[in-house]
C-alpha cells in the first residue's frame, strides 16, 4: 500500500510540476515585446544606400530586420510610411546650453531634467542623441570637467544618460598657454610612465629583477587620451589654432577632436593627415583676417573641402541649442537646415547626411548604437514628410529605444502647420518646365 | 507675350543699339538669357496672386533695363547680344529688402540725443564697401532699404539702393526711401526724458508728424495756387513733407497686437500715410485683419518669423508669422533679415532667402514666401516701377540658380544688377558669352 | 428561645448587616466614580463640553446631522446623535452652526526668518522651534483664518534642519509647541552637489539606532521613520531623482512637498501611496494659457495631497479658505478638499493621532462655521483649541 502511494504521488508530482512548468511557458509568451513595423517609406539607411518602399522592423527597442518586402508578423503595430522618409535619428555632436542639464553640471547625469521642454523640442526636431557640455576645465587645469550624450527620453530619466563622460574637455586653445604648457608636461610624463611600464612589463617577462615605475600624480586622465580610451576636445577656429593642436597631436597620438572649426579649409590636408575629427557650422560667418597672408576667415565651402581632403566632420548649427524665441532655421530645431548649407557649398547630400547622423554619431563615441539604420542598433527612428534638406521638411514620427515619442498631428508645437495632405495656404507654383531639369536628383540606390 | 509687347521690345531694342552705336555714352551691356524657368513675379491678371512662369524662355536686355521676355520661341535674339546660358536653370527677380542696416556706417545708425530726428537721412553715409552690401549678392539681393535704427521714435529718413554700382548716385535708387518711425521697446531704453512710456512716445510722433501736416499742407496750398504767401522754408521737415506728400511712404518698427494698432491708428488712420508695420512680432499677427483690409497698410516681418512663448496666443503652438497674417487676409507680406554688420547670430543680408524659406516652412505657402521678398517689398516700398518682377522696362535685376529662390541646397550662381553681371559663383557652369560691337566673340564659363 | 438559635441568630445578624453595609458603601462609591462632582476641589476631574451642532463634519467619519460633540479636557470625548450630556456640562448651542476640525497646515513659515541665501548646506541639526516667538501677530492672524494646527518649517537649500509644529496660541514656546523637533526638511534640486549630499547624509544614519552626533541624530528619526521626512521638490525631475536616491530606506516616511510641475508624475506619485503637499492654487500650463487644477489631477490619480497656503505669507494663510474654494470650484472633489485641508496634513505632519479630525480621543481643536468651510459666504464664529474657546468673532452674523 505504501508503495502505491508513493508511486501515486509520483505521478501527481510530476503532473504538477508539469502544470507548473507550462503555466510559466505561457506566461513567458504572453509577455513577448510588441513589434513595429514601419513601412512603405523610402530608407534612409545612411550607411547602406536608400531602400525605396521599405520595411523597417523594430523589436526590443532595437532595429531588427530592416529591407523591402519583408514579412511583418501578425501581431506587429504597423505605421504607413508611404510616400515619407525612414531615417535615423539625428545626432548634435555639440551644444551650447540645453536647459535640460542645467548650466554647466558637475555632474550631467545628476541634473537631468527629463521632463524640461528642450526635451520635447528635441523630440518635434528629430533629433535624438544629444551632446552635452558640462562644465568645463577649472581655473589654471589644462583638461578636466565633465560632458555627456544624452537621448531625449521625455519621462524617463533612466534612459536618458547614454554615456558620461565622451570626452575629456579642453583649456588649451587661444590664449591659455600656460595651461597649454601644463598639458604638454604632463602628457610627457604619462608617455614617460607609459614606456617604462612597457619596459618594465618586457623585464618581467624575462624574468629580470625589476622595479615598478612610480606612476606620477594626476596623469590618469593623460594616459587615457594616450591610450586612445578617451578622446580630447578643444575649440580651434583659426587656421593657427588647429596647427598648434596638431602639433599636439604628432607628439603625442591621441584622438582630437576640433570644435568650431571656422577655418579648418585653409587647412584641410594638415588636418587629414592626422587622426583628426572636426566640428563644423557651415553658416558660420567671419571675416577675412586682412593682415595675414594666406586665406582666413568663414568660407561656407567649408564641409565640401574638408571632404575632398579626407576629413571626417559633424555639422551643428550657428545657434547650438533648441531656441524658441524667434529667428528661425538657425539652430537645432532645423539641424538638417545647417547640413543644406554645407550642401549649398559644394558638399554631397550623403555626406552632408551622415555630417547629423552617423559621423556625429562616431566622434561621440556612440556609433555602435546609433546613427544608421542597421540591424541590431538603437531603434532611434524619424519619420519625416520630405526629404530632410527641403525646407518643408517636418519629423511626422520620432521613435527612441524604439518608443514612440513624439507624434507631430497629436503635439501642439507643429500640428497647425501644413495639412496632413500637403497642402498649403494661398496659389502654388506650376508644374516644373519639361526637358529641364530643376536640380540634380537625389542620390539613388539600387534596392537591397 | 503679346505681340504688341513684342513689337515695343523690339522697337526699344532698336532705340537702345543706335544709342550704343552713337558712343559717348558708357556703353551698357547687351544679353539674352536663356532661362529653363522664369518665375517673373508678374501678376497674371489684376486681383490675382499668380504670377506669370515661362518655361523655356528668353529675356533680353540691354541699357540696364529689360527689353523683352517671353517663350523662347516668341523672342528672336538680335545680333550683337551676349548670351548667357541658364536654359538648365531658374531665372528670378533680384531680391529686394524691406529693412536692413547695411551699407552705411557700418552700425546700426542710431543718434539718440533727441528723440526726433527728421532731419538725418541715411544718404548722407552710404558706405559701399560695407562688408553685408558686399555679400548681399551672393545670397541674390540686388535691392535693399537702408534705414536708420529704432533708438528713437523719428529716426530719420532711409535710402533704397542697389547691391553693386560703380557710383554712389548709380547705386541710389530713391533717398529719401521712407520716413522710419519706431513705436515701441527700443526708445524707451533711453529714460530720463519724455518718450519713457508708451503715451509719452506716441505724444512725440503726433508732435511731429503734426508740425509736419501742417507745413506740407502749406507748402501744396501755395505750390496750387490756393494761397500766395510762401511758407517758410524749414529743411528740418522737408523730408517729413514727402511723406505727407504721398512720395515715400512710412517704415514704423513696431510689435505687439496693441503697437501694430496703433501704428494702424496714428500713421494711417490718423495720418493717412502710406505706411509698413515692421516687425511686428509678439502677437503683432492677431490685428492682421486690420492690416489686411486698409490697401495702404503694408506689413513686414522679420528678424523674427515665428511666436511661441511672446505672442497672442500662448497656446503652445509654434505660430509662424507669415502664415497667420496671411490667414487674416493681409496679401502684401513681406519679408526682412534686419541684418546689421555680417553675423551668423542673425540673420546676414544674404540670406533673406532663408527667411522666406523659414517663412514658408511655418505654414506660408511657397509662391508668397517668393513674392515676400522681391515684388510685395517693392509695392510696400514704392519701387515697384523699377524692380521686385521681370517685366519689360524694369531694371534687369536678375537672380539666376537651380532651384528656387527658397531652396538652401543651391547656392545662386550669377546676379546682375542693371544688366551688368556683378557676381558670378565659381564652379557654377553658367556659360556667358560677350558679343562687343566689334565681331569679336568672348565666351566665359565660370 | 433555645440556646442553639440564640448563637445562630447573634453570629449571623451582625454578618448580614457588615455585608449589607458594606454592599451600601461600595454602591455609593461606584455612584461616586460614575459621577464626578465637578466642584469637589482638589483632585476635580476636567471641564465637560457639549456643542450641539446641525452639522459636524468629522472629516474622518462622515457628517453627524443634529449632533453633539462632547469634549473632556483637551479631547473629544464622543460625537454622536443621541449623546449624553453630562448634567455638568457647559453646554454651546450652536444649532443652526456647522462644526469642522481646525485646519491644519503642512508647511508654514509665518513668524520664522527668512531663507539665508547661500549654496546648498547640510546641516539637520538646526531647529525651527529654537527661533519660535510666540508674541507675533502673524500667529494671531493664522488662527482667526481657522488654523489650529501648523507646521513650520526651516527654510533654504538642501537639508536645512528640522521643523516644528505648533498651535497658534499661547503666549510661551512651550504653549505653542505640539511637537518640537517634528520634520527633517530638505529642499531638493537635481545636482551632483544637492544629491551627494543627501546621499552621505542618509549614509550616515543607515543602519543605526542612535548617534551622539547631534548632526546625525535627526538623519536615524528620519530614516527610521520616527518623525516624516519633508522634501521640497520643485520640478519633477527633482522628485525623480530624489526618489531614486531614498530607495531602499523603507523605514522612512517621506513626504513629497510638490511644485505643481510634479502633475507630469501624477500616476507615479499614487503608486508610493505617501502624502503629497500642494500648494493650493491654479497654475498655467507651460507656454499656455491652459489652466491646470494640479490638486485635483493628483487626488484623480489616487495620491493623497495636502495643501498648504499659495505661498508664504501671512496674506495666503488669510486667504487659504479661498483658494480652496476655487479648487473646488474648478474640480475638486469637496471631500477631497476638506481632507486636504485637515486630516491629511495631519498625516503628513505625523500629528494625526492628535488632530485632523474630529474623532473621539483627538484634541478638541474645531471651527464654529455659521455654514461650509468651502463657502466663501461663511463665517468663523469661534474657534477653540485643545477644549478652550480662543477665538469668538465680534463680526459674527446674529445668532
Amino acid at each position: 500500500m505504501i508503495r502505491h502511494m508513493r508511486l501515486s504521488i509520483c505521478r501527481w508530482s510530476t503532473f504538477l510540476v508539469v502544470i507548473a512548468l507550462s503555466a510559466g511557458a505561457v506566461q513567458t509568451s504572453s509577455a513577448k515585446e510588441e513589434i513595429t513595423a514601419i513601412k512603405g517609406g523610402d530608407l534612409y539607411t545612411i550607411t547602406s544606400g536608400i531602400i525605396r518602399n521599405g520595411t523597417i522592423l523594430i523589436r526590443d527597442g532595437k532595429i531588427w530586420k530592416l529591407g523591402q518586402n519583408l514579412d511583418v508578423p501578425k501581431d506587429a503595430k504597423v505605421i504607413d510610411a508611404g510616400g515619407k522618409v525612414v531615417m535615423p535619428g539625428l545626432v548634435a555632436a555639440s551644444t551650447l546650453y540645453m536647459p535640460a542639464a542645467g548650466f554647466a553640471p558637475d555632474k550631467v547625469g545628476d541634473s537631468l531634467d527629463p521632463f524640461n521642454y528642450s526635451i520635447s523640442l528635441a523630440l518635434a526636431s528629430g533629433v535624438t542623441s544629444i551632446f552635452l557640455q558640462g562644465r568645463g576645465p577649472s581655473g589654471r587645469d589644462p583638461i578636466g570637467g565633465t560632458n555627456a550624450v544624452i537621448k531625449p527620453t521625455y519621462g524617463d530619466l533612466d534612459s536618458m544618460l547614454v554615456a558620461e563622460p565622451v570626452a575629456e574637455n579642453a583649456n588649451i586653445g587661444s590664449g591659455r598657454w600656460m595651461q597649454r604648457t601644463d598639458f604638454i608636461l604632463k602628457m610627457r610624463q604619462a608617455k614617460d610612465y607609459l614606456r617604462r611600464l612597457a619596459d618594465h612589463e618586457k623585464a618581467k617577462a624575462k624574468n629580470e629583477k625589476a622595479e615598478a615605475p612610480k606612476k606620477p600624480s594626476g596623469i590618469d586622465p593623460y594616459l587615457r587620451l594616450l591610450r586612445s580610451e578617451t578622446p580630447l576636445r578643444l575649440t580651434a577656429m583659426t587656421a593657427s589654432e588647429i596647427l598648434k593642436a596638431l602639433e599636439l597631436v604628432d607628439e603625442f597620438p591621441f584622438r582630437l577632436i576640433l570644435e568650431d572649426t571656422l577655418e579648418a579649409w585653409t587647412v584641410a590636408e594638415e588636418i587629414a593627415a592626422r587622426d583628426v575629427a572636426v566640428i563644423v557650422t557651415p553658416r558660420a560667418k567671419q571675416r577675412p583676417n586682412e593682415w595675414i597672408s594666406h586665406p582666413s576667415g568663414s568660407n561656407v565651402e567649408n564641409a565640401a573641402i574638408l571632404k575632398k581632403a579626407g576629413v571626417k566632420f559633424a555639422i551643428i548649427p550657428a545657434t547650438p541649442y533648441f531656441a524658441l524665441w524667434g529667428v528661425a532655421g538657425r539652430d537645432l530645431m532645423t539641424l538638417p537646415m545647417e547640413a543644406a548649407f554645407a550642401v549649398s557649398g559644394g558638399l554631397d547630400e550623403q555626406t552632408a547626411l551622415e555630417a547629423i547622423t552617423i559621423t556625429a554619431a562616431e566622434i561621440l563615441g556612440i556609433d555602435n548604437r546609433v546613427g544608421s539604420l542597421q540591424e541590431g542598433k538603437d531603434a532611434d527612428v524619424i519619420v519625416l514628410d520630405g526629404h530632410p534638406f527641403h525646407y518643408n521638411t517636418f519629423v511626422e514620427l520620432t521613435f527612441v529605444n524604439g518608443k514612440l515619442l513624439y507624434e507631430k498631428s497629436k503635439s501642439t508645437y507643429f500640428s497647425h502647420i501644413r495639412d496632413y495632405d500637403g497642402k498649403a495656404n494661398g496659389p502654388s507654383l506650376d508644374a516644373p518646365p519639361e526637358h529641364s531639369p530643376l536640380r540634380p536628383d537625389m542620390t539613388e540606390q539600387e534596392p537591397l | 507675350m503679346k505681340r504688341i509687347e513684342l513689337t515695343i521690345a523690339m522697337g526699344l531694342v532698336a532705340l537702345a543699339m543706335s544709342q550704343a552705336a552713337w558712343g559717348g555714352q558708357r556703353a551698357l551691356p547687351t544679353y539674352a538669357i536663356q532661362a529653363g524657368k522664369i518665375v517673373t513675379m508678374r501678376s497674371v491678371a489684376k486681383d490675382s496672386e499668380a504670377v506669370e512662369v515661362i518655361n523655356h524662355g528668353i529675356i533680353l536686355i540691354g541699357e540696364g533695363k529689360i527689353q523683352a521676355i517671353g517663350a523662347a520661341r516668341d523672342i528672336d535674339v538680335p545680333a550683337g547680344y551676349g548670351l548667357i546660358d541658364a536654359s538648365d536653370r531658374w531665372v528670378m527677380p533680384g531680391i529686394v529688402e524691406a529693412h536692413t542696416h547695411i551699407g552705411a556706417e557700418g552700425g546700426d545708425l542710431n543718434d539718440m540725443v533727441t528723440p526726433l530726428n527728421p532731419e538725418l537721412s541715411v544718404s548722407d553715409c552710404i558706405d559701399p564697401e560695407d562688408i553685408g552690401v558686399e555679400k548681399a549678392v551672393t545670397g541674390g539681393v540686388t535691392t535693399v532699404h537702408t534705414m536708420p535704427g529704432s533708438g528713437t521714435n523719428l529716426s530719420g529718413f532711409t535710402v533704397i539702393m542697389k547691391t553693386r554700382g560703380s557710383s554712389r548716385e548709380e547705386r541710389i535708387v530713391r533717398a529719401p526711401g521712407a520716413m522710419k518711425m519706431t513705436q515701441a521697446y527700443n526708445p524707451e531704453r533711453r529714460g530720463g526724458d519724455l518718450g519713457l512710456t508708451r503715451m509719452g512716445m506716441s505724444w512725440m510722433m503726433r508732435y511731429i508728424l503734426e508740425q509736419a501736416r501742417e507745413y506740407a499742407d502749406a507748402w501744396r496750398a501755395y505750390e496750387e495756387g490756393r494761397t500766395a504767401e510762401k511758407p517758410p522754408y524749414q529743411p528740418e521737415l522737408e523730408n517729413m513733407r514727402k511723406a505727407f506728400d504721398g512720395k515715400i511712404p512710412t517704415f514704423v518698427h513696431t510689435y505687439e497686437g496693441w503697437g501694430v494698432m496703433q501704428t494702424i491708428r496714428m500713421l494711417h488712420d490718423e495720418y493717412q500715410l502710406k505706411t509698413t508695420a515692421t516687425h511686428t512680432a509678439g502677437g503683432g499677427y492677431a490685428v492682421g485683419h486690420e492690416a489686411g483690409r486698409r490697401e495702404n497698410v503694408y506689413v513686414n516681418i522679420g528678424p523674427r518669423l515665428l511666436d511661441f512663448s511672446w505672442g497672442a496666443e500662448y497656446d503652445g503652438r509654434i505660430h509662424g508669422m507669415g502664415p497667420e497674417y496671411y490667414s487674416r487676409g493681409v496679401r502684401n507680406l513681406s519679408i526682412n533679415t534686419d541684418a546689421v554688420g555680417w553675423s551668423h547670430w542673425i540673420a546676414p543680408q544674404e540670406e533673406l532667402f532663408f527667411q522666406a524659406a523659414m517663412s514658408a516652412r511655418l505654414g506660408l505657402d511657397d509662391l508668397t514666401a517668393m513674392k515676400a521678398i522681391t515684388i510685395n517689398t517693392a509695392r510696400a516700398l514704392g519701387v515697384d516701377d523699377r524692380v521686385g518682377s521681370l517685366e519689360v522696362g524694369k531694371d534687369a535685376d536678375i537672380v539666376i540658380k537651380k532651384g528656387t529662390l527658397l531652396d538652401v541646397t543651391c547656392p545662386v550662381d550669377m546676379v546682375l544688377i542693371d544688366g551688368r553681371i556683378v557676381y558670378r559663383r565659381e564652379g557654377a557652369g553658367v556659360v556667358v558669352r560677350e558679343k562687343t560691337s566689334t565681331a569679336d566673340q568672348k565666351e566665359s564659363q565660370s | 428561645m433555645t440556646d442553639t438559635r440564640r448563637s445562630i441568630v447573634s453570629r449571623v445578624f451582625p454578618a448580614v448587616a457588615f455585608a449589607l453595609a458594606g454592599v451600601c458603601l461600595i454602591r455609593a462609591e461606584a455612584r461616586a466614580y460614575a459621577r464626578p462632582d465637578v466642584s469637589s476641589g482638589a483632585g476635580a476631574a476636567e471641564p465637560i463640553i457639549a456643542i450641539k451642532a446641525d452639522h459636524i463634519d468629522t472629516v474622518a467619519n462622515g457628517v453627524v446631522e443634529n449632533g453633539v460633540i462632547l469634549i473632556r479636557g483637551t479631547k473629544i470625548m464622543e460625537i454622536g446623535t443621541d449623546v449624553e450630556i453630562p448634567r455638568t456640562a457647559r453646554v454651546i448651542d450652536a444649532s443652526d452652526k456647522t462644526i469642522f476640525p481646525g485646519l491644519v497646515s503642512p508647511v508654514s513659515v509665518i513668524g520664522l526668518s527668512g531663507p539665508q541665501r547661500g549654496n546648498a548646506v547640510s546641516h539637520p541639526n538646526y531647529r525651527v522651534a529654537d527661533e519660535l516667538y510666540p508674541h507675533q501677530h502673524e500667529y494671531a492672524r493664522a488662527l482667526q483664518a481657522g488654523f489650529t494646527t501648523l507646521g513650520l518649517v526651516p527654510r533654504g537649500q538642501g537639508i536645512t534642519g528640522r521643523g516644528a509644529v505648533i498651535k497658534p496660541v499661547g503666549s510661551s514656546r512651550k504653549e505653542m509647541l505640539v511637537v518640537e523637533t517634528g520634520i527633517l526638511w530638505i529642499d531638493f534640486r537635481a545636482s551632483d552637489k544637492m544629491k551627494g549630499l543627501v546621499k552621505r547624509a542618509l549614509e550616515s544614519a543607515k543602519g543605526k539606532k542612535a548617534s551622539e552626533d547631534p548632526a546625525v541624530a535627526p538623519l536615524i528619526e528620519a530614516v527610521q521613520g520616527e518623525i516624516p521626512t519633508f522634501l521640497s521638490c520643485a520640478r519633477a525631475a527633482d522628485t525623480v531623482h530624489l526618489f531614486e536616491l531614498i530607495k531602499g530606506y523603507d523605514k522612512m516616511k517621506p513626504v513629497l512637498v510638490a511644485g505643481y510641475e510634479n502633475y507630469r508624475i501624477a500616476d507615479r506619485l499614487a503608486e508610493r501611496k505617501h502624502p503629497v503637499v500642494l500648494a493650493a492654487s491654479i497654475e498655467f500650463e507651460e507656454f499656455t494659457r491652459n489652466r491646470l487644477n494640479v490638486p485635483d489631477m493628483l487626488s484623480e490619480a489616487g495620491v493623497k495631497i495636502a495643501c498648504m497656503p499659495a505661498s508664504a505669507g501671512i496674506e495666503d494663510h488669510e486667504d487659504f479658505r479661498r483658494q480652496m474654494a476655487e479648487l473646488v470650484k474648478y474640480g475638486l472633489s469637496p471631500k477631497a478638499a476638506r481632507k486636504a485641508m485637515t486630516l491629511h496634513p495631519a498625516e503628513a505632519l505625523g500629528v494625526d493621532y492628535r488632530v485632523g479630525s474630529l474623532e473621539k480621543g483627538k484634541d478638541a481643536n474645531l471651527l464654529i462655521l455659521d455654514g461650509d468651510v468651502l463657502d466663501m459666504m461663511t463665517v468663523i464664529h469661534k474657534i477653540m483649541i485643545e477644549g478652550k474657546i480662543v477665538y469668538e468673532n465680534p463680526w459674527g452674523k446674529t445668532q
